[in-house]
Parts: C-alpha cells; sequence; structure tokens
C-alpha cells in the first residue's frame, strides 16, 4: 500500500466515523421531524444532558412537541435549551441523587417560575421521600393560579406533616373543586392545605371571588 | 339512486386539508376542495370545474370557517361564491352563556339580477351544556343584489341534543319585512327556468326574460326559516346532512338540503360523497348535485360546518397504568370524536375508540416518570385533560401531567 493511498484511506475512515459517531447522537425519533440545523442543536443539547447523566426524553418530548406544532426550528431550539435549564437547576436544587422524575417534576416548578430555593426546603426537609408528585402537585397549583408563594408554603406544610403521595393528589382535587366552584385560588389552596395537616377541620372552602391567573 | 348516476352529473371532490395549531389553544385547519359540478338551471347536463379552498380556525372561545368557491369555464376562472360564518362565546357561566353569531353568503348568481349576498347576525342566550340544550337569539338578518338591499331585525330558536356520537339541532327564525313595489326587487321576483333554457337555446336575449314577483301586492311579509341539522360520526363514517325549508306569508317557499358522507379508511385519507340541494335564499337560482371524491387531512377531522351550540368538552379524565403501558379514559359527553396526544405519543394525535356511552380510552406504551399530556374533542382545540394535574408548557399553552409509576398502581384521577 503506497503513502498515498494509506492516507486516502485515513481521511475517510475518520470521515466516517465522523458520520457514525454523528449519527449515534442524534435521537432516532428526531430525525425526519426537524430541519438540519434545528436537529444538530437539539442534539448537542440532548448530548450535554446524557454527559451530566440528565433524563434526555423530556428534551426529546419538547422537541417533538416543537415540530408537531410547527414551530419554527429557533423557537423549538430554545424550548429546548430552556428546558435544559431547567433541568440542571433541579438537580442542582434537589442534589445529585435526585431521581429522574423528580428532576423533571422538579424542572416543571422552575419552569412555573417558582424559586429555587423552595425545592432546595422540600429536600431538605424530606430528604429520604420521593418529592415527584408534592412537586408535580406545586406546579399544577402555580398553573391554576395560585401565587407561587402561597402554593410553595402550601406544599411545604403537607410534606412537614409526613403526607403521602395519595394526601398531594387529594390536595390538589380538593384545590381544583373549591376553584370551580368560585373560591379564591389562594384560599382555597392555604385552608385544604391547613386542613390536611390538622390545623383547621376540614371544612368546605367558602366561595370567594375567584382570582384571574395573569 | 347512486350517487353516480345522479341525473344533474357526477362531482368529483378532492378536498386536501392541512390543519396545524397556531398555539396551545388554537387549530388552525386550512383545506382546498376540487370539484365539478352542474354549471347551474340554464344548463343542468354540462358541468365546471370548482376550486374551493378554505379555513377553519378554532379558539377556546370562538370558530370560524371560511369557504369560497372559483369556477372555471373554458379555463376562465370566475369568483363564484364565498361563505363565512363565526361563533364566539361572549360570557358563560356554569350553566349559561351568551354568544355571537354571525353567518355571509354571496353568490355570484346565474339568472337575472346578477350577484347577491346576505348576512345574519345574532347575540344568543341560552344553556352551556352540550349534550342539549337550547338557546334564543336576536339580531338582524340581511340581503343586498345589485338592485336592492333589505335589512330586517329577526329572532332565532336554537335547540341541540347530542347522541350516539351525533349532534341533531333545529333552528327556527324569523323575521318581518315590509314589501315594496320595486320591479327590480331581485330578491323577490323568480323566473321560469325551463323558458330560459328555450330563450337561450333559440338564440334569444336573456334581457327580454320575464321576471314573476312572488308578491303581487306590498305590504308587510313575515318570513321563516326551519332547519334542522345531523353531524358527528356512526363507526368510523363521518355525517353532515341539513335540511330545511324558507317559508313566507303569501308563498315563496324553498327547500334546501345536504348530506355528506365520509368515510375515514385511515386518519388521513377518507372517501367522502353526498347530495345537495341549493340554496338557501331567495333569489338564487337552485342547484342540485352529487358530490363523491376523496379527502386528506393532516390533523383534526374538522366537521365542513360550524354548529351552533356549545362544543363538546372533554369532562373527566383518568389513566390506569400497565406494566409497560397507560390507557387514558376520557368522559366527553356528546362527542363524535376524541384524540389525545403527549410525549410518549411522540405528541402525534391518538384516536380514543368509544368504549360505551360518553366513556373514550386508548392504550399507549409509556415508560416510568413524569409526562405531558393534552386532550382534543371533535377536532376542536387541544387542552389539558380536566382531573389531571396540570403544568406550563413551553409552547405558550398549558398541558396536563401523568405521573407513570415503576410498577402498576390504581387509577390516577
Amino acid at each position: 500500500m503506497t503513502l498515498r493511498r494509506f492516507a486516502r484511506l485515513s481521511v475517510v475512515s475518520t470521515l466516517l466515523m465522523l458520520v457514525a459517531r454523528d449519527a449515534r447522537a442524534q435521537d432516532p425519533r428526531l430525525r425526519g421531524a426537524l430541519d438540519v440545523e434545528t436537529l444538530a442543536r437539539v442534539t448537542r443539547f440532548t448530548d450535554s444532558a446524557r454527559a451530566e447523566s440528565l433524563p434526555t426524553d423530556p428534551l426529546v418530548g419538547v422537541a417533538l412537541e416543537g415540530a408537531q406544532r410547527r414551530a419554527p426550528g429557533a423557537r423549538i431550539a430554545r424550548a429546548v435549551q430552556e428546558y435544559l435549564g431547567a433541568l440542571r437547576g433541579a438537580r442542582v436544587a434537589l442534589g445529585v441523587e435526585a431521581s429522574a422524575p423528580e428532576i423533571v417534576s422538579g424542572a416543571g416548578v422552575l419552569l412555573a417560575g417558582v424559586p429555587a430555593d423552595v425545592l432546595k426546603r422540600m429536600r431538605a426537609g424530606n430528604p429520604h421521600r420521593s418529592l415527584t408528585v408534592p412537586l408535580v402537585v406545586l406546579a399544577d397549583l402555580v398553573a391554576r393560579g395560585v401565587p407561587k408563594d402561597t402554593a410553595s408554603r402550601a406544599i411545604e406544610t403537607v410534606a412537614r406533616g409526613n403526607a403521602k403521595d395519595d394526601d398531594f393528589t387529594a390536595l390538589r382535587r380538593l384545590v381544583e373543586q373549591d376553584i370551580g366552584a368560585g373560591a379564591s385560588p389562594a384560599t382555597a389552596t392555604m385552608l385544604r392545605a391547613r386542613s390536611l395537616n390538622g390545623v383547621v377541620p376540614p371544612d368546605p372552602v367558602a366561595p370567594a371571588p375567584a382570582v384571574r391567573r395573569p | 339512486m347512486s350517487i353516480l348516476s345522479c341525473r344533474n352529473g357526477l362531482v368529483a371532490l378532492l378536498a386536501v386539508g392541512a390543519a396545524q395549531p397556531v398555539a396551545a389553544q388554537q387549530v388552525w385547519a386550512p383545506f382546498i376542495g376540487l370539484s365539478s359540478a352542474p354549471t347551474g338551471p340554464l344548463s343542468p347536463a354540462s358541468s365546471s370545474l370548482i376550486l374551493a379552498p378554505g379555513a377553519r380556525l378554532e379558539t377556546s372561545r370562538a370558530s370560524v370557517l371560511a369557504q369560497w368557491g372559483t369556477t372555471f369555464e373554458q379555463s376562465t376562472p370566475r369568483f363564484d361564491n364565498a361563505d363565512l360564518s363565526a361563533r364566539t362565546t361572549l360570557t358563560r357561566s356554569p350553566r349559561f352563556e351568551s354568544a355571537l353569531t354571525a353567518s355571509g353568503q354571496y353568490d355570484r348568481g346565474y339568472l337575472i339580477g346578477g350577484a347577491s349576498s346576505n348576512a345574519k347576525a345574532r347575540i344568543q342566550v341560552g344553556s352551556t351544556s352540550p349534550a342539549r340544550g337550547l338557546q334564543l337569539g336576536v339580531g338582524v338578518d340581511s340581503w343586498r343584489s345589485s338592485t336592492s338591499s333589505i335589512a330586517a331585525p329577526a329572532t332565532t330558536l336554537s335547540a341541540w341534543i347530542r347522541r350516539f356520537g351525533l349532534s341533531f339541532s333545529a333552528e327556527v327564525s324569523g323575521r318581518q319585512i315590509g314589501i315594496e313595489r320595486n320591479p327590480g326587487d331581485t330578491g323577490f321576483v323568480t323566473v321560469d327556468s325551463a323558458r330560459l333554457r328555450q330563450m337561450l337555446a333559440s338564440g334569444q336575449s336573456v334581457d327580454s326574460m320575464p321576471l314573476t314577483r312572488i308578491y303581487s301586492s306590498p305590504g308587510i311579509r313575515n318570513f321563516g326559516e326551519g332547519r334542522f341539522r345531523v353531524s358527528g360520526a356512526i363507526m368510523s363514517i363521518g355525517i353532515d346532512g341539513e335540511a330545511g325549508s324558507t317559508l313566507a306569508t303569501g308563498g315563496g317557499s324553498r327547500t334546501f338540503g345536504s348530506l355528506i358522507l365520509t368515510r375515514w379508511l385511515t386518519p388521513s385519507f377518507a372517501l367522502t360523497g353526498g347530495v345537495i340541494l341549493q340554496p338557501t335564499v331567495p333569489g338564487v337560482a337552485q342547484r342540485r348535485g352529487a358530490l363523491l371524491g376523496i379527502r386528506l387531512a393532516n390533523g383534526p377531522r374538522l366537521l365542513p360546518r360550524l354548529i351552533n351550540a356549545p362544543k363538546p368538552a372533554a369532562a373527566t379524565c383518568s389513566v390506569r397504568y400497565g406494566d409497560a403501558d397507560a390507557t387514558v379514559e376520557v368522559e366527553a359527553p356528546g362527542a363524535s370524536h376524541v384524540e389525545i396526544s403527549g410525549d410518549f405519543t411522540r405528541w402525534r394525535p391518538v384516536i380514543l375508540e368509544r368504549k360505551s356511552g360518553d366513556r373514550w380510552a386508548a392504550t399507549a406504551a409509556i415508560t416510568p416518570g413524569v409526562h405531558h399530556v393534552v386532550v382534543r374533542v371533535d377536532g376542536g382545540e387541544w387542552a389539558p385533560p380536566p382531573g389531571l394535574p396540570q403544568a406550563v408548557d413551553l409552547y405558550e399553552g398549558t398541558v396536563g401531567v401523568i405521573v407513570a409509576p415503576e410498577r402498576p398502581l390504581t387509577p390516577q384521577h
């Protein structure tokens, strides 16, 4: 084999390896759903997440959702980047031992505008229990118009009482019912949270003027 | 009588739809139709090509449907007709709502008098239940032709009931109009189509065509319109039918109707066919014909008409978990079809199967963890399933959240 042929083979092999590596890194679910440039940007984010041991499926889900909604590529990439930032923030706040579902639900809380300190306090107060459901319920309360600090205090109050996941689910359902009946989201949340902890009797919440979401 | 042997000609219809959500709470569904139809009562045996694009926009509060037709006669395009209808909710409480409905039609016209248009607007008040209800509307009806224009206050009583995936609705409206002696009032004259054809065949000028006034004496006339509609789907066959009659004191009634069936062979491909009898307003030549063709859709199967009633929506939603999948159950009273979409379906719509009554269900593979999901009823807006936790979506909306456990658990509400 001549030196020239060897050099040519080396170049071709290197190129093939690079292409193969790119093909491995790209999530097959994203192929065909995104344009080449967006796919490359999203792949960089999922690669970063994988390297940091963060869950990648939610990032792929965000990209696919954007593609299904016909969002522009730049918008999709921005959404994925924003979600990756939230995942990182949740992992930092919840600790390196946090499970993937906890990190994802924690990211949902951060994206809802709740400060990371709330997650830190919840982890500190509940070092051994899963916070997935409490965090999902916290994000839900904020999405329904409960002020962030009110919702955070309520969830922390319930969590301090050794509540089970079913208690948080019940809290969410009751608050939803009360809001539907005309109660203020903040009032409904605080009263239901306190009644769950036995601070006040579980009286039905009196209807109050509803507070519109901003 | 089969559609193919319809005396008035075979109509081929091709409708291509490409629907896409604009934001989380909106659905924008443009479509285009290609058809062949009888040219008009003057020459029922000949057909012309009709290009009919349109669009439907659905938001959480409003629906807008716009369609227009362009006829190609000897390769010359000619704007032929247009329809625009809209319905928006003004105020809403748990039991009552007020809504604004508006519709307008333009028709180039085939006979003497040329183009004509009509518009209707109503403010309605009534019940909010999509399953059954009643609404009373008051507003204005108007007509305009090249020689006259009329506007009159009008009232409408509409009722609906939804059963077996079908929406049955009835609408009765009335108005009072003062008729004056105006020979050019094309809204209240008629012609003898057979005699007109004879005149055309013998080369006579159409201008000499005698007009027959529907009303021989001036005075106040009462007009009424009754309309019955059925829309929905049974066993994957979409049904959209309408029949009605316009009535007037002193004569001049007309009947109208249409029935279009759509059989979805795949989620995006359907055969469609039906019959149609037009028009719905006096002064416009009557047309009869049949439709036969295909429909392609890349999105919600929106009905070709707006239903003048509150939209069906999901009432409750629950999730049952299996070893590696989840069954999503949705209760949607009066719904014709229900879809879910989520990260576990790669955000592709999955059509739920009707289980019993108003209950719908679908099973999909799901991994343990937190997942996002939205639901859509009858091609309306995507919304977080009621009963599930909600979360802020990164595309300006709200989604439902489900937490799939590591192992099977009891149903989550």
